[in-house]
Order: structure tokens, then C-alpha cells, then sequence
């Protein structure tokens, strides 16, 4: 059967592979992090020999795949949308350059956003570097995408963005598996100093290409079949509509939705090539119409590139929210009240769900708020910060130990590696006041590859004085277990060189570093003080400790090696010190009794609670003697001991 | 017309690999399909909800107030998403609570003439040894479900293809306790003889 029902970034690694890609480069970030495994998965399955890398960082990986381009290969590389402001140093520099092989940027916008700092929008990047950009709705349309954009890429030797999006990137869908470019793409780098290595002078020839490409580009895009109008089967002889809607990606299969649930005929043009946007496509059918909607996520690219936006409606003039995901229930009420206004509709129906969400709320519902696992190393590690330094500034960065703040112990979060950096400047800060309080930084082993490390050159190199802890798990774990370059795994399981991340911040002139593990509550604790000390002494600096305890999802064999069951006695007074200090989802409060209890399913047996208490009510369980056992059943069934 | 599900339960509760097995089974019977689901944190214990779509309509989420069916591994997760179910709608909860629901949420759920059907999933894979194969079992009772899009036939042999190898045959057992528990006391078919039996009135279930 050559159906298959995949993700969206299954299906956008799919049309990768179908477009005879040779290389693939990324940095995972959600929503983007499917596509990789994919790649590879294929690539095993079909025996092919595309080489694929995850990358330090996205600048590193962008880099890499194109240069890959510049001698022929067919190129992609994948990351979340903050993951281009890392890399956009080399991505405009690229627009002027230019590639030789295809080259696809695929960037996962987080309209919401769920699980990124920002809400920013690709397509503006893209308007901002010049690059061409598609916006596929559908996993269907992302994977026949990626073909339109090779071709476009190499048609103009220009790199080309897919944008995708969450709700197409975590979107399901039935695929067609088509056949695979087999086309044999030999590496040949020609030289070229005027274009690979161009000085400004001939940088401003290069942006002038840029712009004719551009022109052209858009020219070609006026005839895409990726735009697509969809007019009404009546209404047409009329001069003018009353009200045209305009959407790209996942928007527009909402409002279509939405249209056919009101039994309402509106034209809507669909946008896929959304820079550059084919704007005599967009006047004409502006013209059309006495208003015009913009549907669109998570920015306004479109609304922008209207060139006369009079009588168009949208993020700009307020008639769409302009934050947060354009859900069914938004688009409604958007949609919906403009039918009204425009006389398509008499009133706007009542939502079919209503009454529900009110109700629902007198329920108090557990929230289920994000929380580090049950036996999580960097748990051990906080609730300790938070002892040895009580009220330390705490800086932290982009993980799983972000959740931190649940234990009191991350006080800023910012982008990826700003934990050294921050601490840096509020060391520099206080120290013109004469002061020198104390600071830890936290950051995981992954991002403290991916951007920490020259935070901490410069950290060292201007005399900041800072306990950092890196969080060493052993993988990227937030994620899903990619492969760090302190490992020697690379992306597809072969061998690689590893990188460590000790001799990293030995070579960063770090004089103290001490590695510990954050489940040795002794040595560990004492590590910090030292450390703290290091800051502090005349001959000083920075004081790194390495806690190393690997991630319990990704390698469950030391825990389970040594497993330490622990049980809660009937002392405990419910004071719910352990819940609030130690924050683990496996000590629940039982409010018939008012005492804690182990919540045995998702329990690790780690035994790190056992300091959680300090009156000492968390115990390690023995194993119960068989008189024991008799005598509480005996109790249990009301017989005397 | 199609059919809408939501599937919804906490990480690790396998509601992923129930959409996929619902997923693939609607692509065999000739749908298309489109669908979304939470990700990211879900694995640290949080909500997890997914939207199966079978039909011609591209947007991935289901809206508010026109799911078919629901099926909740999670009580708490179950009051969360009644709201997508449609009037004459059905939800099935993977429950073992006497006081589920709220008086004032079964007196909505009548009004709305929404059936309820619950299922204690949880115990049928315990009595399994394994408590994670509690999505398959809740699966197997959904068949049983009035307009319930599968047979019990084709759910079973789509979790045949695509459940991993070594976990293939406990989760088809658990499917098979799940269908059993929903079957009304007078029938006792094997897997072999349910391929074309007709589905049992919902209002039954939920009185057993």
C-alpha cells in the first residue's frame, strides 16, 4: 500500500527524501524535531546514502547545508523558528550568495506558542532576508512543497523556506508515497571569489541579482499552482463581493471549515507562495471585493505585501487578535461577525459547545501543569542550589530544566545559552556597586554546546565571578534523546568523535571544575560550596560543576540498579514541605488522611526524596517479615495480632 | 459525512498510538484522513489530546461541540474535552469511579443526548500485567459503540499491522478483554465470527 498516515514532519521528511536530497542538516526544536528521525529512517529503509547531521546549532547546520548546495548537492535543513535567529547571520548573507544545488530551509512556527519564547512569524524573516517562501495548510501540501521548492531554489540558485507550523508539522495525515529522484548530484565546487567571498563591492552587484531573482520569482508565483481561488458558484454577474477572505496555511482550512458550517458562499483565495507574494494575483481580486479579510499565523506577511490595503481587514487594523493561535472557536466569532456586517448572515449561530466551559469550572479540574519526571537528575540538582544558595540569583536556560521554576530555583530564561551570559552581566552589574552576590547559573549539555560556550570564553575572559552548573543527562531530552556532541553517537547511530564538554571548559580557561553527581546529596552539596568559595577567594573566577546523572527516560539502567523504594509514614503532619520544596509528580497528597503518600505508578524508586523531608517521615521501605505481613492482614481483616 | 474522535488521556497513556491505530484502519476503508496532536511536554506528565478527522475537511482540529465520539483515558481528561463532543454524540471514559460524572455534568450530557459509556480499562490491563496496553482495551469496548465508524474486525487487524512486534500479541489481548467486557452477557462470539456482526445499542452498555 502506498498510503500512509504520517505526521506532517514525516510527510515534509517524505518529499525530502523523494526529492533526492543528499544532504540534511538540523538543530531539534519543537515543532520541528520529527523530521530528522524520518530522514534517517528512510534513508535505512531505502538503503539510501544521504548524509544527515544534527547539528551544534542551526547557524552551524544551515552553514553546513550550504556549502553542501555550493558544490551541486541537493540540501535541506531543519529547525524551530527561534532556531533562525541563530542562524540568520548566514541567512542573509545567503540570499546574496546564492546556492547551486537546491536548498530548503523547512522553519516550524509555534503559533500559540506551546512550547517556544516567542511568537514570531518566519514569513517575516523571510520578507526581512529576501528569501521565497511557501506556506503549506496541510502535511499533504508540506510534503508537495518541498519538490516546488527545490525547484524554485535551483531554478534561481536562490535557498527557499517552507514554513511550517505546528498544527501542520503535528498535523496526521494520509500520504501517497511517490517515486524517488535518483538524479546522481556529484560534488563540484566551482570557484567563484566574486559571489562565495564577495566584498561589498561585489555584494552590491549580488543584492541587485537578488532583486531581479525576486521580480522574477514573483512573476512566476503570479501563475503557482499553489495559489488557488475558489469563487462562488453564484454571485459572480455581481459587481463587486461583499466580503473576499484571503488565508494561507493552517487558517485556511479553518475558515473553509468554518464557511461550509454557515452555509456561506464567500470567494477566498488561498495563498501558498506567500513572498513573494504575487500581488497582481492579490489587487486584482482586492478589487473584487468591498472588504477583504487576511487569515493568517502566526503574523501579518500577507496583510504587509498588499499594496493597496484599504479596504483589507486583518492583524493591522484589529479585526484578528494579534497573538495567540487563531483557533476554530477565534476564527468563528472573526469570521462569523463579519458575515453579519457584510449581510451573509443574519446573526452568528450559537457556538454548539456552549454552556460547557462554565460548568467545567466549578469541576476544579487537576491542572496539569508541566513538572520535571519523577527520579529527574536536575531535580536532585535544584533542590540542593536551593539549599547551599538561598537567595542566589539564579539564571537558566532553554531544557527540561527550564521547569525549575517550579522548584524556585530558575530565575531567568531568555534564549538559547543566555544562562552564562546573564550571570556574566549581573556579576558586572553588582560588582560596580562593590558587591558580589551569589549567582548560579544552570544550563543543560546540549544548549550549553549550542551557544553556552562562547558565553563562557567571555565570562572568563572579563573576570565574572559565578558558579555555573551544567546539567549534563546525557542526551537532548526535552526534545526526544537526540544526540549530544559530548556523545560519540551520531544522528544515525554510527560513530562519531566526541566532544567533551570538560575539556571544553577546561580550554575556556575555567580553573575550577569539579564533576559530581547530583544524587550524591553529600558530595554534591559539598561541590557547590567549594565552588561558591572558588568565587570568592582573591585568586578565583568562574567554578564550573558538571552534574552528571543521565535523563531517566533516556537511560533507565543506573536507576534501576540501585533501586531505593521509599514509603511515607503515618507521622507524616500533611505540612506539604516535600511538595512544595521537591516538587516530585510521585508524592501526592492524600486529603482524606491529610498525609503524603508515594503515587506507586509513576514512582522511579530513586530514593531523592528521603532528604525532601526533614522531619524525617520519608523512609526507605524495608521488605516486610512474614510475621509482618501476617499481622497486618490479620488487622486488616479485624482479627487480633 | 465523515466521523470526528478525540482521543485524549495524559503522557504515556498510549492515546498517540490509539489515534494511529484508528488512523490507519479509516485509510483502509478507503478515508482520508487528517488529525492533530498535542506534543512536546506531554511525556512530563501533561494533557495529551488528539483530533482524528475522517473525511474531505484539511483543518486538523476538531471544533468545539462536533466530535462524534470522545474517547477519554482519563477521567479528569474526559470532563476537559466533553465540550467537542456533538449533541447525540458519545463519550467513553476509561473509569472506575462510582461518583463519575458530576450530577450536573449527566444532567447536561442528557440534555445534550449524549451517551456515556464507562469502562474500567485500567483494571482489565492490570489483570494483563501490563498497565500501559489500557488504551487497547478502552479501543476493544469502543467497538461496541453505536455509529462507531470499525468493526471489531478491522480495528483488530490494524493493530496487528502496525503495533511493534513484541508488543503485538498483549496488545491484541487486551483489545479482546476490552471488546469482551463491552459485549452483552448473551454473546460470546470468538474474533473470528464478529466481522459482520451488527453493533449493540450504546444504551445497553452503559446499563451493564
Amino acid at each position: 500500500m502506498n498510503q500512509q498516515v504520517v505526521l506532517g514532519n514525516q510527510a515534509i521528511a517524505r518529499g525530502l527524501i523523494e526529492a533526492g536530497v543528499n544532504v540534511v542538516t538540523a538543530y531539534p526544536g519543537t515543532p520541528s524535531s520529527e523530521i530528522v528521525p524520518s530522514v534517517i529512517a528512510w534513508k535505512k529503509k531505502l538503503g539510501l546514502d544521504t548524509y544527515v547531521e544534527w547539528s551544534v546549532n542551526e547557524k552551524t547546520a544551515l552553514e553546513v547545508a550550504l556549502a553542501a548546495s555550493w558544490t551541486g548537492k541537493r540540501a535541506a535543513v531543519t529547525m524551530k523558528q527561534v532556531g533562525l535567529n541563530v542562524a540568520s547571520d548566514p541567512l542573509l548573507s545567503a540570499a546574496y550568495t546564492g546556492v547551486v544545488g537546491g536548498l530548503v530551509l523547512v522553519v516550524c512556527d509555534d503559533p500559540g506558542p506551546y512550547s517556544s519564547q516567542t511568537e514570531q512569524d518566519t514569513r517575516l524573516f523571510a520578507l526581512f532576508a529576501k528569501i521565497p517562501t511557501l506556506d503549506p495548510s496541510t502535511p499533504r501540501q508540506a510534503k508537495a512543497m518541498v519538490h516546488e521548492a527545490f525547484a524554485v531554489s535551483e531554478k534561481y540558485r536562490i535557498p527557499v523556506i517552507l514554513r511550517s507550523a505546528l498544527r501542520v508539522s503535528h498535523a496526521r495525515q494520509n500520504i501517497t508515497l511517490d517515486t524517488i529522484d535518483v538524479t546522481a548530484r556529484k560534488a563540484r565546487f566551482q570557484k567563484d571569489p566574486t559571489r562565495w567571498a564577495a566584498t561589498p563591492r561585489y555584494r552590491l552587484l549580488l543584492h541587485r541579482e537578488l532583486n531581479e531573482k525576486l521580480k522574477n520569482i514573483e512573476n512566476d508565483f503570479e501563475s503557482s499552482e499553489l495559489n488557488a481561488l475558489k469563487e462562488p458558484t453564484t454571485g459572480r454577474e455581481s459587481r463587486r463581493y461583499p466580503l473576499g477572505i484571503i488565508a494561507a496555511g493552517v487558517p485556511y482550512t479553518t475558515a473553509h471549515e468554518l464557511l461550509d458550517e454557515f452555509g456561506v458562499e464567500t470567494p477566498i483565495l488561498k495563498i501558498g507562495t506567500v513572498y513573494p507574494l504575487p500581488r497582481a494575483l492579490v489587487n486584482e481580486f482586492v478589487e473584487r471585493c468591498e472588504r477583504v479579510l487576511v487569515l493568517e499565523e502566526p503574523d501579518a506577511a500577507i496583510e504587509y505585501q498588499v499594496p493597496d490595503r484599504r479596504r483589507v481587514l486583518g492583524r493591522l487594523d484589529g479585526t484578528v487578535p494579534n497573538a495567540g493561535e487563531l483557533t476554530p472557536e477565534v476564527l468563528r466569532s472573526v469570521i462569523g461577525e463579519l458575515l453579519v456586517e457584510t449581510q451573509a448572515l443574519t446573526s452568528v449561530p450559537p457556538p454548539p459547545d456552549s454552556g460547557w466551559d462554565e460548568l467545567l469550572k466549578t469541576l476544579q479540574l487537576p491542572v496539569r501543569a508541566p513538572r520535571l519526571c519523577p527520579g529527574c537528575g536536575h531535580r536532585s540538582a535544584f533542590y540542593q542550589i536551593r539549599r547551599v544558595f538561598p537567595g542566589a540569583i539564579y539564571s537558566s536556560d532553554i531544557g527540561c530544566y527550564t521547569l525549575g521554576t517550579n522548584l524556585r530555583a530558575v530565575d531567568t530564561c531568555l534564549d538559547m545559552g543566555a544562562a552564562i551570559t546573564v550571570a556574566a552581566g549581573m556579576y558586572h552589574a553588582h560588582h560596580l556597586d562593590g558587591k558580589q552576590p551569589p549567582i548560579v547559573a544552570t544550563i543543560g549539555d546540549s544548549t550549553f554546546l549550542h551557544s553556552g560556550m562562547t558565553g563562557l570564553a567571555n565570562a572568563v575572559h572579563t573576570g565574572a565571578r559565578f558558579v555555573l552548573v551544567i546539567l549534563d543527562n546525557s542526551t537532548t531530552a526535552m526534545t526526544g534523546f537526540q544526540p549530544t556532541a559530548d556523545t560519540a553517537q551520531l544522528a544515525d547511530g554510527t560513530q562519531g568523535a566526541r566532544v567533551s564538554i570538560a575539556d571544553v571548559v577546561r580550554a575556556c580557561g575555567v580553573k575550577f571544575l569539579v564533576e559530581a553527581d547530583p544524587y550524591d546529596h553529600e558530595g554534591f552539596t559539598r561541590t557547590l560550596k567549594e565552588a561558591d568559595a572558588f568565587t570568592r577567594v582573591n585568586t578565583g573566577g568562574i567554578a564550573v560543576v558538571l552534574a552528571q546523572r543521565p535523563c531517566v527516560l533516556y537511560d533507565r539502567a543506573p536507576l534501576d540498579a540501585h533501586p531505593i523504594k521509599v514509603e511515607v509514614t503515618d507521622e507524616c503532619d500533611g505540612c506539604k514541605y516535600c511538595l512544595v520544596a521537591f516538587e516530585c509528580p510521585a508524592l501526592v497528597m492524600n486529603i482524606q488522611t491529610n498525609k503524603v503518600e508515594v503515587d506507586r505508578r509513576s514512582c522511579v524508586d530513586c530514593g531523592e526524596c528521603i532528604d525532601a523531608c526533614y522531619k524525617g517521615f520519608i523512609v526507605e521501605s524495608q521488605p516486610m517479615t512474614i510475621f509482618e505481613l501476617a499481622t497486618k492482614v490479620g488487622a486488616e481483616q479485624g482479627l487480633a495480632p | 459525512m465523515g466521523t470526528n474522535i478525540i482521543l485524549a488521556g495524559i503522557g504515556g497513556q498510549g492515546v498517540l498510538f490509539a489515534h494511529q491505530v484508528l488512523a490507519e484502519c479509516a485509510v483502509t476503508q478507503g478515508w482520508q484522513v487528517t488529525g492533530a496532536e498535542t506534543h512536546g511536554m506531554s511525556q512530563r506528565g501533561g494533557s495529551v489530546v488528539s483530533h482524528l478527522k475522517m473525511g474531505d475537511s484539511d483543518a486538523p482540529l476538531i471544533r468545539k461541540g462536533t466530535a462524534d465520539f470522545l474517547i477519554a483515558h482519563d477521567v479528569g481528561e474526559a470532563y476537559r474535552n466533553l465540550a467537542f463532543v456533538r449533541p447525540g454524540g458519545t463519550a467513553i471514559v476509561n473509569t472506575a469511579l462510582a461518583d463519575f460524572p458530576d450530577v450536573r455534568v449527566r444532567a447536561r450530557l442528557d440534555a445534550l443526548d449524549i451517551t456515556l459509556a464507562m469502562f474500567d480499562a485500567d483494571r482489565a490491563a492490570q489483570q494483563l500485567g501490563r498497565a500501559s496496553v489500557a488504551n487497547l482495551a478502552l479501543l476493544g469496548y469502543a467497538c461496541h459503540c453505536e455509529n462507531f465508524p470499525f468493526t471489531r474486525a478491522a480495528v483488530r487487524e490494524t493493530i496487528a499491522r502496525v503495533a511493534p512486534a513484541r508488543f503485538a500479541q498483549i496488545d491484541l489481548e487486551a483489545f479482546d478483554m476490552g471488546w469482551q467486557a463491552g459485549a452483552p452477557s448473551w454473546s460470546w462470539e470468538t474474533p473470528e465470527q464478529d466481522a459482520a456482526a451488527s453493533p449493540v445499542s450504546q444504551r445497553q452498555i452503559s446499563n451493564t
